[in-house]
């Protein structure tokens, strides 16, 4: 059951909304933020207060790819493998994350720390390749940067 | 009127035609998938690909979304469209699986039909194929995931024209799913015309799978016998049996589609206890047999009883066919009864709406789909004709007002694909009320229409009438 407080907030959020479609995501996100991930449950929820069926919410849900239908770890590192990180061996960043945490992209570390997902262009062409791990963004990646990253994730986790 | 040249055929469209359809108006076929007359323009399998040698837009072109103009000269045979279309349809074979053999869509498949055109004979892609886990989807329809070539027609009927909610498209990329939240019965009453909509297996009829192949079945044109809308149908025989029955288009009645009652519920046609041929006393005999001894004791019973003690008994249910026999019948047997109705109430109303409907004042379902303003009387149209509630909603989507005369709103509102304002009675349904809608109705002054459920009598029928009428002129009552 989601908090009465969050729910007045969303109700609020759907309200300001021209349509209610439009705060779809905000909502996922919000129900996300409590939840962990987007629970079936979640999916409901979204659904009764956008006024959407449970398949039109997942229909967005599983569009968006930070938006989680699955359980994920306390922190998930989203490894970008468009054309411009690909150009400069996103390949070899990946194979390094899956390598050190012991996963294939969609698996989450034995320790429960952090889920490995791909993902598209995030907008760091420039700083290729790159990553964010929670929403926080990576660049200029090798194996040694992403080593330090993971230890750093680690320590301010616990 | 834009004027085009297409393979050499000079052509002239309606404005907004776009270059598929103005070839197809001089015969020629542009292979397609994800086109579809009825539904919105999604460009999303590529594979109507022309090349325009001339005019405005020059180069490799989608023709289901380009309209036609002036001055286009096209070519559906230049190299290089016939290049891109065969890369095209091997690229959406890349994830096809090869079980056309066990396929209920063999034979009558348009992906078939474009792969072989195409020139796509041999696959090149050693990979492994994309795959799903399929999902219930009731007892009309079987779904087979793995077939999909991603052309988004089926959410387009199922949401955008037939205001579907529980079904629709997840994920994306090469993870795109069409299916439901979770595994259970479609609730759309029109879920069935996936199957007719799909141009390859995805989406069978559950109903009539491996009975037999397209060319096996015997077809005849057909009006669905379920309500009196008339929806034009194709039923597929085989060998004495009904396995299927699939949509016939007719612009004027029902489009392209058919609701699932037309579609599915046909197990009495096949019941083993329907009589398939003439009795005597329960002892089957011929055709000519048969009527000779019905002619010889309805002239034994009038001689004994005189023909006014005679009843002649139709049924509203009865073929147009049968209904006119059994009125020349009872014609020729001067004096006997004739009666189609089981009591005089429903004779009486049936008798005033054929009275009081004319030309002028009668409306197709292509009628309602352009009316500006609708007023539905308190009927459950889901229930007395599904593919009206379509009309109105094409309508409704369109601008139209639409107002239901209700005892109870909420109920009868509840499972309409389209909005809809309750109102107390037919006169208070505001003709020149504000918004849009009732501007543009003043303007044109056309198109208002009622509907109502059977079973009115003589003098309700007769008020909903005036009020269509009423209606229909843009007058302010009567």
């Amino acid at each position: 059951m989601m908090p009465e407080a969050l729910r007045t907030s969303l109700q609020a959020r759907v309200a300001a909304a021209v349509t209610p479609r439009e705060a779809a995501v905000d909502v996922m996100k919000e129900l996300q933020a409590h939840y962990g991930w987007l629970t079936d449950e979640a999916v409901g929820e979204a659904a009764r207060l956008l006024g959407l069926s449970e398949l039109q919410v997942e229909e967005l849900a599983t569009f968006y790819e930070m938006i989680y239908r699955r359980p994920v770890g306390k922190k998930v590192i989203h490894v970008c493998d468009s054309i411009s990180c690909w150009c400069a061996c996103c390949e070899e960043i990946m194979r390094h994350l899956k390598e050190r945490l012991g996963v294939e992209p969609g698996g989450t570390s034995a320790d429960g720390m952090f889920t490995l997902l791909p993902c598209c262009c995030m907008g760091m062409c420039g700083d290729s390749p790159a990553m964010s791990v929670n929403g926080t963004p990576y660049g200029k990646l090798t194996p040694e940067l992403v080593d330090e990253i993971l230890a750093r994730e680690r320590a301010l986790a616990s | 009127m834009p004027k085009l040249i297409i393979d050499d055929i000079a052509v002239e469209v309606p404005a907004g035609t776009n270059v598929l359809e103005a070839a197809r108006s001089v015969g020629i076929t542009i292979p397609h998938f994800c086109y579809h007359p009825a539904l919105a323009i999604a460009g999303a399998c590529r594979l109507c690909a022309v090349k325009l040698l001339d005019g405005p837009v020059k180069g490799i072109q989608m023709s289901c979304s380009l309209p036609a103009q002036d001055g286009m000269v096209v070519s559906t045979t230049d190299p290089e469209a016939l290049q891109l279309r065969s890369m095209v349809i091997e690229w959406l074979m890349i994830n096809h699986p090869h079980d056309c053999p066990v396929c209920d869509e063999g034979g009558e498949c348009l992906l078939q039909d474009f792969t072989i055109a195409g020139g796509h004979g041999r696959r090149r892609y050693q990979g492994k194929k994309r795959t799903f886990l399929n999902q219930y989807l009731g007892e009309g329809i079987q779904h087979e995931m793995n077939r999909c070539i991603e052309c988004y027609r089926c959410v387009r009927f199922y949401q955008d024209y037939a205001g579907g909610t529980d079904f629709g498209v997840t994920g994306s990329a090469g993870r795109v799913y069409f299916g439901r939240f979770a595994d259970g019965a479609l609730e759309s009453p029109f879920s069935g015309n996936l199957v007719d909509i799909c141009p390859t297996g995805v989406f069978t009829d559950k109903t009539g799978r491996f009975r037999a192949r397209y060319w096996d079945y015997e077809f005849a044109p057909s009006i669905c016998p379920h309500c009196s809308v008339g929806c034009n149908t194709s039923p597929q025989n085989f060998q004495r049996e009904l396995i299927k029955v699939v949509a016939r288009r007719n612009d004027q009645v029902n489009g392209w589609f058919i609701c699932d009652r037309g579609r599915f519920d046909k197990g009495y046609v096949n019941d083993g206890r329907r009589p398939r041929q003439p009795m005597i006393d329960g002892v089957a005999c011929g055709y000519e047999e048969a009527l000779d001894a019905l002619a010889g004791r309805i002239s034994d019973f009038i001689g004994m009883n005189g023909t006014g003690s005679l009843a002649l008994v139709g049924s509203a249910r009865l073929s147009l066919e049968g209904a006119i026999l059994l009125g020349e019948l009872a014609r020729y047997l001067d004096g006997a009864q004739l009666c189609y109705f089981a009591d005089s109430s429903l004779s009486g109303g049936s008798l005033a709406a054929v009275q009081l409907l004319n030309e002028q004042n009668a409306a197709s379902l292509s009628d309602l789909e352009g009316a500006d303003c609708i007023a539905l009387l308190d009927l459950d149209l889901m229930q007395e004709g599904p593919m009206l509630a379509l009309a109105v909603r094409k309508a409704a989507l369109a601008g139209a007002q639409v107002y239901l005369v209700a005892a109870e709103p909420g109920a009868a509102q509840k499972d309409l694909p389209f909005r809809c304002t309750a109102v107390g009675s037919l006169d208070e349904v505001p003709l020149e009320g504000g918004g849009q809608g009732g501007r543009r109705l003043r303007r044109r002054r056309k198109g208002a229409r009622t509907a109502g459920p059977p079973g009115l009598d003589r003098s309700e029928v007769g008020h909903a009438a005036a009020g269509g009428e009423r209606l229909r002129r843009g007058a302010a009552g009567p």
